[in-house]
């Protein structure tokens, strides 16, 4: 079914071998039943062929031709001749050249460049950052190693035998009360024995404070107490 | 076969650096450059300055031609790219979208003189008045829409190549060519009523 709206939208593409062999023949074919969108195909047609026929009638003259070639000869001459001086330096000095070169292949590889895809780049980059963050750990771990040995502190245990304490308890009854009175009279008729008098009254050979004791003449009581003590002394009532 | 064994060689030989070979090149496919260029920049000197640009940088690549297509298709990438980039530089006068520099009146004076002398002086008038017309056309859209139908229109490439060489979509290049024959067609004086003129007229430029 011819749709006039259609067919002229691609008139165009048409007129211009744009459409497929097949789809061209068709569209032809359907202009053949419709005068109107036939004489606007022509027209198109007509106007193409005129602009075509007016770009090239805009051409310049033969004699352009010649002196354009000549102009676009010398450039290229010109273009030749800087390249071969590019490549005559080699001629300068070695040593200079040999620097250039260097020079050269330094800037090379500084500046060269390499393409790569995205992931593989990524990947790369990660790769990079987990070694540089193993790198930097066993980094640590040999400047602990590099470091003064600190001092370093074993703990033994070792078996100590403990003493234990024993507290003995011995019990002396003496008679004080007869060994102070400065009575010898009375210490007599107490019965007192007569060294222990005499030590009483020459106190100077007692100078140092210690009471020189000796049991000779020490009788001891016809009753005999005995007190068991059990534990030390403070726990005596 | 032969021409384009010739061609090969000659490409063969300007990869060597021998400038002749490259020039003979140049030579055959100087014209359609240049044509290319006036009718994208529409003046005659800028024209030339951008046809000569092309070959140069045509010389300067050509050891990276790799014979993977044809040597035009190769020179015609380039040349695209010299245009947008042409168009692009601050240096570049660019002329004015409304104004038209079209000056052609010495050259249709030296074709005037080399064309029999039974062609009239109406015929003449009417040709120059039909190109005059269709370069107003084309200066009246964009260097984009000129390129794409210039490409289209001169060069003969499908949508596909050119919206793939411009960098642009299908649909923008069918609505610049669009619009650059609609403009053509103002500028013809073809309408739907009056289809006369343009007869007359490309039936002179044609004689």
């Amino acid at each position: 079914m011819h749709n006039c709206k259609v067919t002229r939208s691609s008139l165009i593409e048409l007129a211009m071998n744009e459409l497929p062999a097949a789809r061209a023949g068709e569209m032809l074919s359907e202009l053949k039943d419709c005068a109107n969108c036939q004489e606007e195909y022509f027209s198109l047609r007509s106007v193409l062929r005129v602009s075509e026929q007016a770009l090239e009638s805009t051409l310049p003259e033969e004699s352009f031709w010649s002196g354009y070639h000549a102009r676009l000869s010398s450039r290229l001459e010109n273009l030749s001749a800087a390249d071969q001086q590019v490549h005559l330096r080699p001629s300068l000095p070695t040593a200079l050249t040999l620097a250039s070169r260097l020079w050269a292949a330094l800037r090379q590889i500084v500046t060269a460049s390499v393409r790569i895809p995205v992931p593989v780049a990524a990947a790369l980059v990660l790769l990079a950052a987990v070694f540089g963050f193993f790198a930097l750990r066993s980094r640590g771990q040999v400047i602990v190693n590099s470091a003064p040995p600190a001092p370093t502190v074993i703990t033994r245990t070792i078996e100590v035998p403990v003493v234990q304490e024993k507290v003995v308890t011995r019990v002396v009854y003496l008679e004080r009360a007869r060994r102070r009175s400065p009575a010898s009279g009375e210490s007599a008729e107490r019965g007192d024995s007569p060294n222990l008098a005499k030590r009483v009254a020459d106190p100077g050979a007692n100078a140092e404070g210690t009471t020189a004791m000796s049991l000779i003449g020490f009788k001891p009581t016809e009753q005999v107490k005995l007190k068991v003590v059990k534990g030390s002394y403070r726990d005596e009532k | 076969v032969p021409i384009l064994s010739t061609e090969d060689e000659l490409i063969r030989r300007a990869q060597n650096g021998e400038t002749d070979a490259f020039c003979l090149l140049a030579q055959a496919y100087e014209r359609r450059i240049y044509s290319l260029a006036f009718h994208y920049c529409r003046e005659r000197q800028d024209a030339e300055d951008l046809s000569q640009d092309v070959w140069l940088k045509a010389y300067a690549a050509i050891s990276s031609f790799r014979f993977e297509s044809g040597f035009y298709t190769w020179l015609r990438k380039i040349m695209i790219n010299c245009f947008l980039n042409h168009r692009r530089s601050k240096s570049f006068n660019w002329r004015g979208e409304d104004n038209v520099v079209f000056d052609d009146s010495e050259a249709n004076e030296k074709g005037a003189q080399e064309r029999p002398a039974t062609a009239s002086i109406e015929l003449t008038i009417d040709n120059r008045l039909v190109v005059e017309r269709v370069m107003q056309a084309l200066s009246e859209v964009s260097s984009q829409q000129r390129l794409i139908f210039l490409l289209k229109h001169q060069e003969g490439m499908t949508y596909e190549e050119i919206a793939r060489e411009i960098g642009c979509s299908t649909g923008t290049v069918k609505k610049s060519v669009s619009r650059t024959v609609s403009r053509l067609r103002q500028q013809l004086g073809v309408s739907d009523e009056s289809k006369n003129y343009i007869s007359c007229a490309a039936t002179g430029i044609l004689s």
